[in-house]
């Protein structure tokens, strides 16, 4: 029977063929339970749309609002990267270029230790050496009163240098003075002393000074202390 | 121009949403019984509808929207919420009784005294399976093909469903009725 009371089910709700209409018809018509189900039906659709009503919730419905906004945001916030990705990138690009550029520009002019180090011990760096130095910087430096012991020039990182071994006025050795062409101040070396322009520090566990004399830089190492090294450094760029 | 498009696509979706909410939201209330969870619900499906409102045919937006909404609940809220559909399930869906024996024909005055938390009380204990048949069909208005696309089902399951669902709920309602004194057992008669 239950293909009979489904029928009488969807004759209910208007949904059959005309053929099982013409069916339903038939049974209401020659069976009484057909004819009880299809009064249960109705009864029941009524009961429902009576009994049941649409629910309001304005908070529910004003919540979900508040997502779609959100999700209009998000779009929009999406919308506008997609559209302007490749500016945003190449303005990355050009901030990652340009401050290369600027660090390149503001550190051109310094001399790292590791440059400091190659100049010390030329050879095992690899450095290109000539035992004849010729730069103008060197002649700069006043070193009346000092006896050059030793002398070396050559080429850092396309930068001429010239270093020179010392003995101070009491025939004390352990002295080198460096001159580094367009450099402006040594990595490392940057602790003030009485003399504004002087700068102290140490190097490879060596007090060094180090000042500027023209365009370049110089740095005088020595088993002195930084004030001594201040005091023979101020008579050479004297 | 962008903006303005995107616009009015929100403008004619939330006016149809607002139209439609008051059967999504009671949708979801008589599914999952709990208001917080029938709000989350009904939410989630209107933000789904938003969505994949430009793949909507413009038929019927309420048809549209509470097959989102039934499909969420089947598949969220099922797995949260195993009792009533799995038991339905287990228990055979195809045998039937008729929803009234021969003998007497329902009397409507009685049914027509039952307040609505009655009516809506009797529906709750509908399982999940039929009750979903039923509230879309006779609560919101859909057509058994509308309700096959929502649920997933054939047609003739649908067809199934609505008349098992209606004869458990008729169960339920005299349930009350005999509480209440509606009317009288059999043998008081």
């Amino acid at each position: 029977m239950s293909h009979e009371f489904e029928l009488m089910h969807a004759y209910a709700d208007g949904e059959v063929s005309a053929s099982e209409a013409a069916e339903a018809k038939r049974l209401l018509e020659t069976d009484a339970q057909c004819r009880a189900e299809y009064e249960w039906a109705l009864s029941m659709k009524a009961a429902l749309a009576d009994g049941c009503k649409p629910v309001a919730n304005e908070e529910g419905w004003k919540s979900c609002v508040g997502r779609l906004d959100e999700l209009d945001r998000v779009k929009r916030a999406e919308g506008f990267v997609g559209k302007y990705a490749w500016a945003l990138c190449g303005a990355l690009m050009l901030m990652i270029v340009a401050g290369g550029f600027a660090n390149r520009m503001v550190n051109s002019r310094m001399v790292t230790s590791t440059q400091i180090a190659s100049v010390l011990d030329p050879i095992g760096s690899g450095v290109a050496v000539s035992r004849n130095p010729d730069i103008s910087a060197a002649r700069q430096l006043n070193l009346q009163g000092f006896k050059m012991t030793s002398s070396l020039g050559g080429r850092l990182d396309n930068r001429e240098f010239v270093r020179f071994g010392l003995r101070d006025q009491n025939g004390l050795g352990g002295l080198s003075v460096v001159v580094v062409a367009g450099a402006d101040r040594v990595e490392g070396v940057d602790n003030p002393t009485q003399n504004p322009g002087i700068r102290k520090g140490q190097m490879n566990g060596v007090n060094c000074v180090t000042w500027n004399l023209g365009n370049n830089t110089c740095i005088l190492f020595g088993e002195r202390t930084p004030e001594e090294l201040v005091a023979l450094a101020e008579q050479m760029a004297r | 121009m962008l903006f303005s498009r995107a616009n009015s696509l929100r403008d004619r979706f939330q006016r149809q949403a607002e139209d439609a909410y008051p059967s999504i939201f009671g949708t979801a209330l008589r599914l999952t019984r709990d208001r917080e969870e029938a709000e989350d619900l009904a939410q989630e499906a209107i933000v789904r509808a938003y969505e994949a409102f430009d793949r909507f045919d413009g038929q019927n937006f309420k048809a549209w929207i509470l097959r989102i909404l039934t499909n969420l609940y089947i598949n969220k809220y099922r797995r949260k919420k195993r009792t009533g559909l799995v038991v339905s399930l287990d228990d055979d869906e195809n045998s039937y009784e008729p929803t009234g024996p021969a003998e007497y024909s329902p009397d409507r005055l009685v049914f027509d005294e039952m307040l609505g938390a009655e009516v809506e009380e009797a529906l709750s204990q509908v399982p999940d399976v039929f009750k979903i048949a039923v509230i879309l069909s006779d609560l919101q208005g859909l057509s058994y093909d509308e309700i096959a696309l929502a649920t997933d089902v054939p047609v003739g399951t649908v067809r199934s469903r609505i008349a098992r669902g209606r004869a458990i709920l008729r169960r339920e309602l005299e349930r009350f009725a005999l509480q209440e004194g509606y009317i009288k057992q059999e043998s008081e008669k």
